[in-house]
């Protein structure tokens, strides 16, 4: 009797979440082992050769590629954001509320429109040139677009608030106690951050940073906008696999690639929970 | 009283973190109100640019594509999450459920937009308006039924209990106390699912099939970034950003008085 | 159909996984009784109350209520309503909104609804906050909606699940004397759920002693106190004193101490092993030494304001007692930690426990 009314409330959810999630993924999971067709299908002929090509040096290198730019830009959020979450969470109760939603509020509007943005500000006639030139400080603009350094500040700029909103989350638990007890029995500000604070939120930092680097990674819209012709990255490959190339056996290896690079993450960040519920139950 | 240079430091570095995340929008939302529409130089205020938007039938065809979208699969998914939600808090906790539910929210776009678009192929689907909706809900449910679950967590499930031991049925129950107590949660659930659904882009523009007839406001701006910087995505950006930013604003307010 | 019987509970079961918490517990309860179900946490007294209200059902046994069995009537549709020990108020209905919903269920509208509800109002006494939503309310007016709610369609029984137990003592108090008078006034049977023993003597006509899912001792409050039945019931209510010992002859041997008498248990045969069991208001201490009295050293005291608290070691075996004197006692002004005294207590204050 309450088996069946629950059956009726879970079933069109997970029953969608089947046929349009489960489903998809495990098609396109078995056409990753089958060739393309000549005319861009499928033939539905087994072969490892997709993943074979994953790793071929041409792929192996937009892989490296990826990985190098997801994971600076992952550190340089964890570097602007740790200091600012910290910050936040120091503040009076009433006060951090506000704080976080002006950190959150620009999530809220069109990720294009704030890629976008940073074209209009980094283009060689864009305002940074404009005003490195009228300050005298440069005579020739500087090509700031259409390069890693421009993916790497979409990314960092589009996915710090989550960096925040992820370290403020485990900085808040921690609570003045702990710092206060340090500093009464002897340690200064530094090594209180070191010994304590620094420590107790690391599950908070990898939460954060995972988050950062399986976003950029999968990342399609930043690299294609701000990056240059040749820097794709993996989401790029895979998005031309379907779109261009017509290679969809071996654009959906590549996903699958992705998937495992984040299965594998998301694992270890549930490791780390785990750890800190052992450690502060 | 002498200041703490560490408080000093980090007070300065929180200026510069909003600088950093409001700087290209207040740059955006300036130039969309200057004359020559170019970041070279201030040649006068103007309006003009949202006269040519709000002529541009692309455009506009483009927003009305995106609301039915954003609408229809809001709508979808705030029933169905929510129903989820509430079915899986009744129930005992499963880790497949769980992973299930999560799925969606952390899946990257790219990935499910080519999954959707070789399942919609395999079954011969005529694309459209229809399959984005379809699309959109997959990722919509998951946040629908996590938001409203952090709502169901903060109350006191006793309150259910409490209303049959008065002689309320189930149903009766459901309308008088569960759905008026969830409600915020289910507001603010269908606020950001209205939200993500209006901005996002990757899937779909792999399930909206050929054509311009479904082409959405996201994809609209995404063509027209490629054809190159046009001032009039100045004043679309603005327009969204004020939008965004006031539904941001509505459903705090929203939720602040019903504490 | 027994007319002095309300509540019959017939031999219930109730098991989550393998944890028992009833385990085949009979009980009646008679029309009109404040009656209360005391144990400590997980001695499964809130799932008893639970079966009753429905939210749960029996492994086996049956509840029968005025005579009706109970089995496979919903909640919803028992004379019964449940006091919630986190009160369970509606958060988006005001006072009288939560007053007056289970007479909305029932049909109840217009001006027989606000009539039913202002007197509610009245007998809690809350008349001035019908407007108020529960977040603006205390602790001790919330436990007053959450009464009056339960009240107003004049149950045939109503349960209160640990009423009192988020208040702090001086409410908890004056609460307690409340609760009686309302339950005197309106005749409704009550079936309190508490752990705080003292809260169940105070205010209980009966009370059950739960342990382990079974019914420990039932009495009266006085009984409880003055006859437990075993150490468990002997330390659960009240303080006491335990001196271990075997039944002979003459009364009973404690190792070390002599031979004393009991109040109770003459039946015990010979060599029996028991405990003596003397509460601490019953022992008496003296200054100088004195026949039959053991002499002790004063390891501590505890100034309770009208009480003293008293711990003294016995020199003969080192076992520690607790004497609780009166402020009126000649003693309570100087003693002194280590000092030397002298304690006895009249056999019949002393009980035997057999287990």
């Amino acid at each position: 009797m309450v088996l069946s009314r629950r059956a009726v409330m879970l079933a069109p959810g997970l029953g969608w979440l089947a046929l349009l999630l489960v489903i998809p993924c495990g098609i396109i999971f078995v056409h990753s082992f089958f060739e393309r067709g000549i005319y861009g299908g499928i033939d539905y002929v087994f072969t490892l050769e997709n993943y074979r090509r994953a790793i071929d040096p041409l792929y192996l290198r937009i892989f490296l590629a990826s990985v190098r730019i997801a994971l600076t830009a992952t550190a340089i959020a964890l570097l602007l954001g740790y200091p600012a979450a910290y910050f936040i969470a120091l503040q009076a109760k009433r006060r951090q509320m506000p704080l976080l939603i002006l950190i959150m509020l620009p999530f809220w509007s069109n990720y294009l429109i704030r890629t976008y943005a940073w074209i209009v500000l980094l283009n060689r006639e864009g305002l940074i040139n404009r005003g490195l030139i009228d300050l005298g400080v440069i005579d020739t603009p500087l090509s700031l677009l259409y390069n890693d350094f421009a993916v790497i500040t979409g990314l960092v700029y589009g996915y710090v608030p989550f960096m925040i909103l992820a370290l403020y989350s485990s900085i808040s638990k921690l609570g003045p106690d702990l710092r206060e007890a340090s500093t009464d029995l002897g340690a200064g500000a530094w090594r209180t951050f070191l010994r304590i604070t620094l420590p107790l939120t690391l599950p908070g930092i990898a939460a954060g940073c995972i988050f950062v680097f399986v976003l950029s990674i999968g990342n399609f819209v930043t690299p294609d906008l701000l990056g240059g012709k040749q820097r794709a990255m993996l989401g790029n490959l895979i998005y031309g696999q379907f779109l261009t190339a017509r290679d969809w056996p071996f654009g959906a290896a590549l996903a699958f690639i992705l998937i495992a690079i984040m299965m594998l993450l998301l694992s270890a960040q549930a490791w780390l929970v785990n750890r800190e519920r052992e450690i502060a139950p | 009283m002498r200041a703490d240079p560490v408080k000093t430091w980090l007070t300065a570095h929180l200026g510069l973190v909003y600088l950093f995340l409001y700087g290209p929008i207040v740059v955006l939302v300036v130039l969309s109100f200057n004359a020559s529409g170019l970041p070279t130089a201030w040649t006068g205020f103007s309006t003009d640019w949202y006269a040519k938007l709000i002529q541009n039938e692309a455009i506009l065809a483009s927003v009305r594509n995106s609301l039915i979208v954003a609408f229809s699969s809001t709508a979808i998914s705030t029933v169905i999450g929510t129903l989820l939600a509430m079915g899986l808090e009744e129930g005992r906790p499963s880790g497949a459920l769980e992973a299930l539910v999560t799925a969606p929210m952390i899946i990257p776009d790219i990935v499910l937009a080519i999954a959707l678009l070789s399942f919609y192929t395999l079954l011969h689907m005529t694309l459209g308006l229809h399959s984005i909706i379809l699309s959109h809900a997959v990722f919509n449910i998951a946040f629908v039924c996590t938001v409203v679950r952090t709502r169901f967590k903060h109350f006191d499930r006793s309150i259910i209990e409490a209303s049959i031991d008065l002689g309320a049925g189930e149903f009766t129950t459901f309308r008088r106390v569960t759905l008026p107590v969830i409600a915020p949660g289910v507001i603010a659930a269908a606020l950001l699912s209205f939200t993500l659904s209006i901005d996002e882009f990757i899937i779909a523009y792999f399930t909206a099939g050929a054509g311009r007839a479904s082409t959405t406001f996201p994809m609209q701006i995404y063509s027209m970034i490629r054809f190159g910087v046009t001032p009039e995505i100045n004043a679309a950006a603005t327009i969204v950003m004020g939008v965004s930013f006031m539904l941001v604003f509505l459903s705090q307010r929203l939720s602040r008085e019903v504490e | 159909m027994d007319a002095n019987v309300l509540l019959e509970i017939n031999g219930i079961s109730k098991s989550f996984g393998a944890i028992t918490a009833v385990d085949d517990l009979t009980l009646r309860i008679a029309p009109g009784e404040f009656f209360a179900l005391l144990g400590p946490s997980g001695c499964g007294k809130t799932t008893l109350l639970r079966m009753i209200a429905g939210f749960e059902t029996p492994d086996r046994g049956q509840i029968r209520l005025a005579g009706s069995d109970m089995t496979g009537i919903k909640p919803n549709r028992r004379p019964i309503n449940l006091m919630f020990q986190s009160y369970a108020l509606f958060p988006h209905m005001t006072v009288a909104g939560n007053i007056g919903y289970g007479l909305e269920m029932e049909g109840v509208r217009g001006p027989g609804l606000k009539r039913r509800v202002g007197e509610a109002l009245e007998l809690v006494q809350l008349g001035a906050l019908a407007d108020r939503k529960p977040h603006r309310l205390s602790g001790g007016q919330r436990q007053r909606v959450a009464l009056a709610r339960a009240l107003i369609k004049r149950p045939k029984l109503l349960l209160l699940d640990e009423p009192l137990g988020a208040l702090d003592r001086k409410l908890r108090e004056q609460m307690q004397i409340e609760l009686k008078r309302i339950q005197r006034d309106t005749g409704i049977t009550f079936i309190v759920v508490t752990h705080d023993q003292e809260e169940a003597l105070t205010m209980a006509d009966r009370i059950a002693l739960l342990g382990q899912g079974r019914i420990v001792q039932l009495g009266r409050p006085r009984e409880l106190y003055e006859a437990p039945v075993n150490r468990f019931a002997a330390d659960f209510i009240g303080m006491m004193n335990f001196l271990p010992g075997k039944v002979t002859a003459d009364g009973v041997a404690l190792p070390g101490l002599g031979v004393f008498q009991a109040s109770n248990r003459s039946d015990l045969p010979q060599g029996v092993e028991v405990v003596m069991a003397i509460r601490p208001e019953r022992l008496r201490l003296y200054a100088e030494a004195r026949a039959a009295a053991l002499p002790g050293a004063v390891e501590g005291t505890a100034y309770l304001g009208q009480d003293l608290i008293v711990h003294l070691r016995l020199d003969a075996t080192g076992q520690m007692l607790i004497a609780r004197l009166t402020a009126g006692h000649d003693l309570t002004r100087d003693i002194t930690t280590g000092q030397r005294l002298w304690c006895d207590w009249p056999g019949a204050q002393a009980r035997l426990l057999a287990d």
